[in-house]
Protein backbone atom coordinates (compact mmCIF):
# COMPACT_ATOMS: atom_id res chain seq x y z
CA UNK A 1 0.00 0.00 0.00
CA UNK A 2 3.01 2.41 0.95
CA UNK A 3 4.35 1.88 -2.38
CA UNK A 4 0.29 2.49 -4.66
CA UNK A 5 0.70 5.86 -2.34
CA UNK A 6 3.84 6.78 -3.30
CA UNK A 7 3.02 6.21 -7.20
CA UNK A 8 0.69 9.00 -6.26
CA UNK A 9 2.68 10.85 -4.94
CA UNK A 10 -0.06 10.84 -1.94
CA UNK A 11 1.38 11.77 1.60
CA UNK A 12 -0.25 9.79 4.64
CA UNK A 13 -1.88 12.73 5.92
CA UNK A 14 -3.61 13.63 2.32
CA UNK A 15 -4.67 9.80 1.93
CA UNK A 16 -6.12 9.89 5.31
CA UNK A 17 -8.32 12.71 4.46
CA UNK A 18 -9.16 11.51 1.24
CA UNK A 19 -10.53 8.23 2.66
CA UNK A 20 -12.13 9.88 5.81
CA UNK A 21 -9.56 8.44 8.62
CA UNK A 22 -6.72 9.47 10.91
CA UNK A 23 -2.79 9.60 9.79
CA UNK A 24 -1.84 7.61 12.11
CA UNK A 25 -4.72 4.62 11.04
CA UNK A 26 -2.74 4.85 7.81
CA UNK A 27 0.52 4.49 9.51
CA UNK A 28 -0.85 1.30 11.19
CA UNK A 29 -2.55 -0.51 8.13
CA UNK A 30 0.98 -0.34 6.28
CA UNK A 31 3.08 -1.14 9.25
CA UNK A 32 0.71 -3.93 9.22
CA UNK A 33 -0.19 -3.08 12.59
CA UNK A 34 -4.14 -3.23 12.45
CA UNK A 35 -6.63 -4.56 9.99
CA UNK A 36 -8.61 -2.28 8.35
CA UNK A 37 -12.69 -3.31 7.71
CA UNK A 38 -13.19 -4.32 4.20
CA UNK A 39 -15.26 -0.49 3.69
CA UNK A 40 -12.15 1.37 4.67
CA UNK A 41 -10.08 -1.29 2.30
CA UNK A 42 -12.20 -0.19 -0.73
CA UNK A 43 -12.41 3.47 -0.36
CA UNK A 44 -8.12 3.43 -0.36
CA UNK A 45 -8.32 1.41 -2.96
CA UNK A 46 -10.50 3.68 -4.71
CA UNK A 47 -8.31 6.64 -4.11
CA UNK A 48 -5.18 5.02 -5.02
CA UNK A 49 -6.71 3.52 -8.11
CA UNK A 50 -6.16 -0.04 -7.24
CA UNK A 51 -7.78 -3.16 -6.73
CA UNK A 52 -8.11 -5.46 -3.52
CA UNK A 53 -5.71 -7.83 -4.87
CA UNK A 54 -3.48 -5.09 -5.71
CA UNK A 55 -3.17 -3.77 -2.36
CA UNK A 56 -3.94 -6.54 0.62
CA UNK A 57 -3.76 -9.65 -1.07
CA UNK A 58 -0.40 -11.28 -0.31
CA UNK A 59 1.01 -13.19 -3.53
CA UNK B 1 -38.88 29.66 46.99
CA UNK B 2 -38.69 25.84 47.23
CA UNK B 3 -40.82 26.03 43.55
CA UNK B 4 -38.41 27.73 41.82
CA UNK B 5 -35.47 26.15 43.41
CA UNK B 6 -36.93 22.89 41.97
CA UNK B 7 -37.75 24.35 38.38
CA UNK B 8 -34.71 25.61 38.34
CA UNK B 9 -32.45 22.51 39.21
CA UNK B 10 -34.81 20.64 36.48
CA UNK B 11 -34.10 23.36 33.72
CA UNK B 12 -30.27 22.68 34.99
CA UNK B 13 -29.98 18.90 34.93
CA UNK B 14 -32.06 18.99 31.39
CA UNK B 15 -29.68 21.53 29.74
CA UNK B 16 -26.99 19.34 30.87
CA UNK B 17 -28.54 16.12 29.97
CA UNK B 18 -29.12 17.73 26.44
CA UNK B 19 -24.99 19.41 26.27
CA UNK B 20 -24.09 15.82 26.90
CA UNK B 21 -25.88 14.28 24.40
CA UNK B 22 -24.95 17.02 21.79
CA UNK B 23 -21.48 16.99 22.34
CA UNK B 24 -21.05 12.90 22.85
CA UNK B 25 -22.76 12.58 19.30
CA UNK B 26 -20.42 15.33 17.56
CA UNK B 27 -17.17 13.65 18.78
CA UNK B 28 -18.21 10.06 17.63
CA UNK B 29 -18.79 11.19 14.75
CA UNK B 30 -15.10 12.57 14.85
CA UNK B 31 -13.31 8.81 15.68
CA UNK B 32 -12.57 6.41 12.55
CA UNK B 33 -12.43 2.40 12.56
CA UNK B 34 -9.24 2.35 14.59
CA UNK B 35 -9.78 4.80 17.18
CA UNK B 36 -13.48 3.16 18.38
CA UNK B 37 -11.73 -0.73 18.27
CA UNK B 38 -8.54 1.39 20.50
CA UNK B 39 -10.91 2.90 22.83
CA UNK B 40 -12.38 -0.69 23.17
CA UNK B 41 -9.29 -2.14 24.37
CA UNK B 42 -8.72 1.29 26.23
CA UNK B 43 -12.07 0.46 28.29
CA UNK B 44 -11.04 -3.11 28.46
CA UNK B 45 -7.81 -1.92 30.48
CA UNK B 46 -9.52 0.48 32.76
CA UNK B 47 -12.03 -2.21 33.66
CA UNK B 48 -9.22 -4.33 34.83
CA UNK B 49 -6.96 -1.94 36.52
CA UNK B 50 -10.65 -0.81 38.58
CA UNK B 51 -11.30 -4.36 39.16
CA UNK B 52 -7.83 -4.76 40.70
CA UNK B 53 -7.93 -1.94 42.82
CA UNK B 54 -11.77 -2.23 44.01
CA UNK B 55 -10.59 -6.10 44.99
CA UNK B 56 -7.66 -4.81 46.79
CA UNK B 57 -9.86 -2.73 48.18
CA UNK B 58 -12.09 -4.68 49.57
CA UNK B 59 -9.39 -6.53 51.11
CA UNK B 60 -7.60 -3.74 52.81
CA UNK B 61 -11.01 -2.28 54.07
CA UNK B 62 -11.58 -5.86 56.21
CA UNK B 63 -8.26 -5.10 58.07
CA UNK B 64 -7.67 -3.04 61.13
CA UNK B 65 -4.73 -1.41 59.31
CA UNK B 66 -5.16 2.52 59.54
CA UNK B 67 -5.43 3.29 56.07
CA UNK B 68 -4.64 6.93 55.17
CA UNK B 69 -8.11 7.64 52.76
CA UNK B 70 -11.52 6.94 53.64
CA UNK B 71 -13.76 4.52 51.56
CA UNK B 72 -15.65 7.28 50.12
CA UNK B 73 -12.17 8.62 48.90
CA UNK B 74 -11.13 5.61 47.71
CA UNK B 75 -13.58 4.58 45.26
CA UNK B 76 -13.33 7.99 44.05
CA UNK B 77 -9.84 7.53 43.62
CA UNK B 78 -10.87 4.02 42.00
CA UNK B 79 -12.88 5.73 39.47
CA UNK B 80 -9.94 8.60 38.71
CA UNK B 81 -7.41 5.64 38.12
CA UNK B 82 -9.62 3.89 35.82
CA UNK B 83 -10.34 7.23 33.95
CA UNK B 84 -6.43 8.08 33.69
CA UNK B 85 -5.81 4.37 32.26
CA UNK B 86 -8.67 4.77 29.34
CA UNK B 87 -7.61 8.45 28.61
CA UNK B 88 -3.65 7.16 28.76
CA UNK B 89 -3.77 3.71 26.90
CA UNK B 90 -6.33 5.70 23.85
CA UNK B 91 -3.78 8.58 24.03
CA UNK B 92 -0.66 6.26 23.19
CA UNK B 93 -2.85 4.75 20.44
CA UNK B 94 -3.94 7.91 18.86
CA UNK B 95 -7.49 7.44 19.94
CA UNK B 96 -8.37 9.71 22.74
CA UNK B 97 -8.60 12.87 20.29
CA UNK B 98 -10.25 12.10 17.48
CA UNK B 99 -9.17 12.57 13.82
CA UNK B 100 -8.42 16.50 14.06
CA UNK B 101 -6.63 16.01 17.11
CA UNK B 102 -8.07 19.68 18.33
CA UNK B 103 -6.11 21.21 21.73
CA UNK B 104 -4.02 17.91 22.26
CA UNK B 105 -0.85 20.19 23.25
CA UNK B 106 -3.03 22.12 25.18
CA UNK B 107 -4.51 19.56 27.30
CA UNK B 108 -1.44 18.05 27.53
CA UNK B 109 0.40 20.64 29.38
CA UNK B 110 -2.70 21.84 31.07
CA UNK B 111 -2.99 18.08 32.43
CA UNK B 112 0.92 18.00 33.43
CA UNK B 113 0.65 22.08 34.70
CA UNK B 114 -2.42 20.50 37.09
CA UNK B 115 -1.03 17.50 38.32
CA UNK B 116 2.22 19.02 39.05
CA UNK B 117 0.29 21.51 40.92
CA UNK B 118 -1.50 18.75 42.65
CA UNK B 119 1.54 16.56 43.67
CA UNK B 120 3.42 19.49 44.98
CA UNK B 121 0.81 21.23 47.42
CA UNK B 122 -0.64 17.75 48.39
CA UNK B 123 2.14 15.88 48.85
CA UNK B 124 3.76 17.67 52.15
CA UNK B 125 0.54 17.50 53.70
CA UNK B 126 0.46 13.61 53.13
CA UNK B 127 -3.20 14.16 51.62
CA UNK B 128 -2.89 11.01 49.52
CA UNK B 129 -6.36 10.88 47.42
CA UNK B 130 -4.65 14.55 46.14
CA UNK B 131 -1.36 13.17 45.46
CA UNK B 132 -3.42 9.90 43.55
CA UNK B 133 -5.45 12.16 41.69
CA UNK B 134 -2.12 14.39 40.62
CA UNK B 135 -0.46 11.87 39.58
CA UNK B 136 -2.90 10.48 37.54
CA UNK B 137 -3.46 13.93 35.47
CA UNK B 138 0.15 14.00 35.14
CA UNK B 139 0.58 10.64 33.75
CA UNK B 140 -1.84 11.51 31.11
CA UNK B 141 -0.58 15.07 30.33
CA UNK B 142 3.03 13.15 29.68
CA UNK B 143 1.51 10.78 27.98
CA UNK B 144 -0.13 12.89 25.32
CA UNK B 145 2.75 15.12 25.40
CA UNK B 146 5.66 12.76 24.26
CA UNK B 147 3.16 10.62 21.65
CA UNK B 148 2.35 14.24 20.36
CA UNK B 149 6.23 15.31 19.71
CA UNK B 150 6.79 11.16 18.27
CA UNK B 151 4.07 11.70 15.94
CA UNK B 152 5.40 14.69 14.51
CA UNK B 153 8.66 13.10 14.20
CA UNK B 154 7.18 10.15 12.10
CA UNK B 155 4.85 13.33 10.27
CA UNK B 156 7.94 15.15 9.48
CA UNK B 157 10.59 12.12 8.70
CA UNK B 158 7.37 10.96 6.35
CA UNK B 159 6.73 14.04 5.13
CA UNK B 160 9.48 14.31 3.19
CA UNK B 161 10.18 14.46 -0.75
CA UNK B 162 5.99 13.82 -0.89
CA UNK B 163 3.62 16.08 -2.62
CA UNK B 164 1.45 17.88 -0.11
Amino acid sequence: MKAARADKSYSQQRLADLVGVSRQTIVAIERGDYNPTIKLCIAICRELGCTLDDLFWEK
Amino acid sequence: MDTINAIISVVVIVAGVAIIIATTKSKRDDYDERQVATMGKGYKWAALVMAVILGGGSILYDTPADLPVNAGDYMFLTLVVGAATFASYAAWHNAYFGMHERNTRTFGILAVLLGACMVFTAAPSGDIATVVYGLSALVVGAVVLVRLALDRREAADEGEGEDE
